[in-house]
């Protein structure tokens, strides 16, 4: 246990200001040897900060970083390396092009005569890193033909040669199947055994509890507490997460038959090489369909070619008895269709554009005067869905780049509400966005369905799955095993279906 | 503690954005104490006529890098399009015999062709880059040694001398004491200022260019935006190259060699952004003036057109290294 461990890397009163946000407040924190520290907090809580400056990526404003009890000032991420700190980021940067064992010794390539880079003494050496976490992966595979979860075992292994003491998990269980998560608990409990620290960072409370010995959480940049996992339980944390209490249950979700209601989007065999095979359902007036199956079923690829983002090679889509012919997104939302796309920062929001001009943007032809924008009926129309999402933002001109997941995720909703469309399909929506704003986001889309909206909820967590479809289809490698009423659908059979069990 | 970092990165920002205005006072004042008339009424109207030439590309110019596309065929372009109007005005060249033989009549038709020719050049560039999906840097490069090949080929590599008296009106006329190309630059600002601002083209082209998957996703076509945004800078490039050749009274096919940098410049000065969706028309004048003036100072000093050229290449560079400061610097990649 924690108690037993030295700190290995210690900070103290860290702070880091930008312009308008303070993102750490005099945070201490601080990874023991053979633990496992967990980092909890909501979007824009600091996590990625603190990690950050931990890392040597971004320089600290104030506060003291003692590594083995020494004072160090971190000045590169190749420092950090160099000192045995390594961050597994959320999102792998990788050269996809070079090979696995080249991705690992990047920039300190093994030596051969005349000093050139020795490519069989490389490729040895990545195999002897690779074996050490037990994952069979030739290392002159380029790293782009894997899948993402085979790269963040790639840069264990990178983390293993560069000989650090302490490695950061920064959210690696969002690109891993149920599977693949135990074998990184695994990897990381040896990883653990061996004397190092491991710092953890999750949303999903089932593995802090699940793999962590202590956690620390952060709120709004602050230190909100550290605590042994043994001592505290999920009511505890949820509660230092948000701040106040909060049913997560998912509960009042009472589903609706489907059968009487008319159907308003119909999709016959849908197909498109390599990603999807004949696509068969149908969507009715104010029902949820939930759309569940592991990374890579096909579900984003089944949203985007319903609107037309990519090109379906056959198949047929019906609203409300017409046949749409959708060959781009713009068409798809002129017929009444739209797509909160499961990557929210770089496909939903524009970062850099305040929250008025992203709200606003589909809807901009009626916002205009006789001739040119109002920009009186901008703010208006903007500041209505604003309060009524309860978009918490200071002002209609702040970036959005400014808030957090939550408030992104409803700037996305906000675009798509005041156009009078019919078919809502979310992909991910709560997806990296903390349990309080996540609960927000469901209610929002319960009302929309209540409004007799038709809705389409992708998502990779079976609870949430549960608590809000009125039906839920599973789907493995690119087809719809099963579409489920919503009292037929349950954890195990949604599981099963989604690993390719066929229908009994 | 706190409260003084975020007041020091916050002034760090306001210095960014104040820095091309001092560097315009500091200009201002160099170039009056060079030539003690510098700030006349008469200097400062005919400074306005000489900035509206590249005033005009790098109008276009704004478009095309508010949709985080670069265009490097304007000055070829316009080049192109001063020889297509003299040779228009004097097609007896081709016939064999050197009088003033319009093959289309009246001007105003001439001027219309022209900019026709122009802005179909910029669609080509649009054209090329979308379908065959080929980078904006070397399809317009393409275009640019391609337009001046063309403007050498019709040519015969002449100068074309002698325009009618309206082409001549165009590029040196004068309407009370302001130069008539600066009132046309003017309005060309005004009208692309209200585009850019008040039209929900300008804003769904700010759109495609911050980010076009995003954009697509909302219902917009990034396409037909890159396609409009050369075919604009092809338009304006062509309207300079007319005002030019009225100025000159002449087409010749060397006229603003390199002015595509010069506009590039004065764009990134004035604090549009290479990364795209940031910037505006309005700001680029400030980036036109100033390099204007950094020329005209350097022609004060008796520096010659080649290190000229040196000396320019070091603003082009300075000025991106900041711009690029303003925009970055205490940005929040990561919350």
């Amino acid at each position: 246990m924690s108690e037993a461990g030295t700190a290995l890397l210690e900070a103290r009163g860290i702070s880091k200001i930008y312009p308008g946000v303070v993102a750490l407040d005099n945070v201490d924190f601080q990874v023991c040897a053979g633990e496992v520290h967990c980092l909890a907090g909501e979007n824009g809580a600091g996590k990625s900060t603190l990690i950050e400056i931990l890392g040597g990526s971004y320089p600290k404003d104030a506060g003291t970083i003692r590594l083995h009890g020494r004072v160090v000032e971190l000045t590169s991420p190749r420092h950090a390396h160099d000192l045995g700190i390594a961050v597994l980021h959320q999102e792998i940067p990788i050269l996809s092009d070079l090979s696995v064992a080249e991705n690992i010794f990047l920039s300190r390539q093994p030596r051969g005569g005349a000093r050139l880079i020795s490519y069989a003494e490389m490729n040895r050496q990545a195999r002897r890193w690779l074996e050490m976490i037990q994952v069979d992966i030739d290392p002159r595979t380029p790293l782009g033909n894997l899948p993402l979860s085979r790269q963040q075992l790639v840069s264990i292994a990178k983390a293993l040669s560069l000989e650090a003491r302490v490695i950061i998990f920064d959210e690696p269980s969002a690109v891993l199947t149920t599977a693949e998560l135990k074998r990184l608990f695994e990897i990381i409990n040896s990883l653990k055994a061996e004397g190092r620290g491991i710092v953890y960072i999750s949303h999903r409370l089932e593995e802090i509890f699940e793999i962590g010995d202590r956690v620390t959480v952060l709120r709004n940049g602050k230190l909100v507490g550290t605590e042994p996992i043994g001592r505290i339980d999920r009511r505890t944390l949820i509660k230092m997460l948000v701040g106040r209490e909060i049913d997560e249950s998912g509960a009042g979700g009472g589903s609706k038959a489907v059968e009487g209601l008319p159907p308003v989007l119909e999709v016959r065999g849908l197909n498109r090489k390599g990603v999807l095979a004949d696509i068969n359902f149908s969507l009715h007036k104010g029902e949820i369909l939930g759309v569940y199956g592991l990374v890579g079923a096909g579900r984003t690829e089944l949203a985007r070619a319903l609107i037309g983002a990519d090109r379906a090679d056959s198949g047929e889509v019906w609203l409300e008895g017409r046949r749409l012919r959708i060959d781009s997104p713009r068409a798809a939302i002129r017929n009444g269709l739209c797509l909160s796309p499961e990557d929210r920062k770089t496909q939903g929001v524009f970062l850099d554009k305040s929250v008025q001009d992203n709200i606003c943007l589909p809807s901009l032809k009626n916002l205009k005067g006789r001739l040119f924008l109002s920009y009186g009926k901008i703010a208006r129309y903007a500041a209505d869905f604003v309060s009524k999402l309860r978009i918490v933002t200071p002002h209609l001109q702040q970036q959005v780049k400014f808030l957090s997941g939550g408030n992104q995720q409803k700037v996305v909703l906000a675009k798509w509400l005041g156009m009078r469309l019919k078919v809502f399909i979310f992909d991910e929506p709560t997806r990296g966005i903390d349990v309080g704003a996540k609960e927000e986001i469901r209610s929002l889309i319960k009302a929309l369905a209540a409004e007799g909206k038709a809705v389409i909820m992708i998502s990779s967590e079976i609870p949430e799955i549960l608590s809000i479809s009125d039906r839920v289809a599973v789907m493995h490698e690119g087809r719809i095993e099963a579409v489920l009423p919503r009292r037929e659908a349950t954890r195990e059979r949604l599981m099963g279906y989604s690993m390719g069990a066929k229908s009994e | 503690m706190k409260a003084k970092i975020l007041r020091d990165s916050r002034r760090g920002i306001v210095f960014m954005s104040l820095s091309r205005y001092l560097a315009l006072i500091i200009l201002v004042i160099v170039a009056t104490l060079l030539a003690p008339g510098f700030l006349s009424l008469q200097n400062v109207l005919n400074l306005l006529r000489s900035f509206s030439f590249l005033g005009f590309i790098s109008i276009g110019m704004t478009f095309v890098i508010l949709s985080a596309g670069i265009d490097l065929s304007v000055a070829s372009i316009l080049a192109f399009s001063g020889v297509v109007l003299g040779l228009f005005q004097h097609w007896g060249i081709y016939l064999g015999h050197v009088d003033n033989l319009s093959l289309i009549y009246p001007t105003p038709f001439i001027f219309l062709t022209v900019l026709v020719i122009g802005t179909l050049l910029g669609f080509l560039n649009g054209l090329v880059i979308t379908r065959l999906k080929i980078v904006d840097f070397a399809v317009t490069l393409g275009m640019m040694v391609f337009a001046r090949g063309l403007a050498f080929a019709i040519s015969g590599g002449r100068t074309i001398f002698g325009l009618d008296k309206m082409a001549l009106f165009v590029g040196r006329g004068m309407v009370g004491s302001v130069p008539f190309v600066a009132i046309l630059w003017v309005f060309a600002i005004i009208v692309c200022t209200l585009l850019l601002r008040y039209t929900v083209f300008g804003k769904n082209l700010y759109a495609c260019g911050e980010n076009p998957e995003a954009a697509r996703l909302s219902g917009i076509d990034p396409v037909f935006y890159k396609i409009t945004v050369y075919s604009i800078s092809g338009f304006f490039a062509a309207l300079a190259g007319i005002c030019m050749a009225g100025r000159l009274n002449l087409g010749e096919p060397r006229v603003a060699t390199g002015w595509e940098l010069d506009a590039i410049a004065a764009v990134v000065i004035g604090g549009t952004s290479f990364a795209g969706g940031r910037g505006g028309v309005v700001q680029t004048i400030l980036g036109v003036v100033i390099i204007g003036l950094i020329r005209n100072i350097l022609s004060l000093l008796g520096i010659l057109p080649d290190p000229q050229e040196m000396i320019m290449g070091g603003v082009l560079l300075l000025a991106v290294i900041l711009g690029s400061l303003g925009s970055r610097k205490g940005s929040l990649a990561h919350a």
